[in-house]
């Protein structure tokens, strides 16, 4: 009887201290400001991204995204969903493929300790992989665009030439690109 | 790329890279380009802007690209070359859809390695 009732009160104590660590681990938490980087090709093809996530007055999660070489800023994010560690959320943006408002979706897991997010931007053809790092709070001020001065260039170039010549001693690099 | 694969992976201040951001698409204005810079914001990059295609036609003969103008490739130079009468050929290229070689389709740890090994060099 001894017995018994000592196993009666193991069992209750077990299912107490479990359903106190189960209340105290914190609920994952999504807020905040994100970067990372979607990697179509490693060191071929890859975006920089920032993500921005906050509660709105009622408690659902809203935020934006940022894909500055795709001119994405402050891009709403839509169908925000989380279950556990896991988030979904959609934005939408033109395409060349799919046309106008192409729904572009991103699926991830928030990893232990919650600060980077593990996950994939989901396209036609695959899932593209993902890290985002938690760079701070929600709203915190983001640095300024580091924005280089330009210089106008006459039709052949004598500025670009007179600069490579100039620069003989050095190793260069010429690159030929579009800004947009 | 740039940026991220080759400068900031190479600390040499000689290292120059000169971006000439031009009309690839024929729909780009300097307008743009401020905003394009800061994807290459090391100061060792000067950043230039021509509205024509002047420059991109007159590097089709050094990269061999034949009536396909030199958009979108990065062109690699060891010390001591120098531009005279023509654009020079560079020791290294890399593109983005041009009809050059596979291999060298624009690829930053590549991109790196061959700009290292030039900045080894005496």
């Amino acid at each position: 009887m001894a017995g018994r009732s000592r196993s009666v009160f193991l069992a209750a104590g077990l299912v107490l201290i479990a359903g106190l660590a189960s209340a105290q681990s914190p609920a994952p938490d999504f807020t905040g400001l994100w970067e990372g980087t979607i990697v179509y090709s490693h060191a071929q093809v890859e975006f920089d991204a920032t993500v921005e996530l906050d509660r709105d007055s009622t408690g659902a999660l809203v935020g934006t995204i940022d894909i500055p070489s795709e001119r994405i800023a402050y891009r709403p994010l839509r169908n925000i969903a989380v279950s556990g560690a896991d988030l979904k959320m959609e934005f939408l943006n033109d395409s060349e493929v799919r046309g106008p408002n192409a729904v572009f979706r991103l699926e991830g897991t928030l990893a232990p300790g919650g600060k980077a997010i593990h996950g994939a931007f989901i396209e036609k053809n695959g899932r593209i992989p993902f890290t985002f790092t938690r760079r701070g709070d929600p709203h915190m001020e983001r640095p300024p665009e580091p924005v280089s001065e330009v210089h106008p260039l006459a039709d052949a170039g004598d500025e670009l030439k007179a600069a490579f010549n100039r620069d003989t001693g050095s190793v260069r690099l010429i690159l030929l690109l579009s800004p947009t | 790329m740039v940026q991220r694969y080759v400068l900031d992976k190479l600390a040499d201040p000689t290292l120059r890279v000169y971006v000439v951001w031009g009309p690839m698409l024929e729909k780009e204005t300097k307008e743009d380009v401020p905003a394009a810079t800061a994807f290459l914001p090391d100061r060792r990059a000067t950043h230039y802007w021509t509205p024509v295609h002047t420059l991109a036609e007159a590097f089709e003969k050094p990269l061999g690209l034949k009536g396909t103008r030199a958009w979108d490739t990065y062109l690699l130079y060891p010390r001591g070359q120098q531009w005279g009468g023509e654009p020079p050929v560079p020791a290294y290229v890399m593109h983005v859809g041009k009809p050059l070689p596979a291999d060298h389709r624009l690829n930053g740890e590549k991109l790196e390695a061959e700009t290292r090994k030039l900045v080894a060099a005496p």
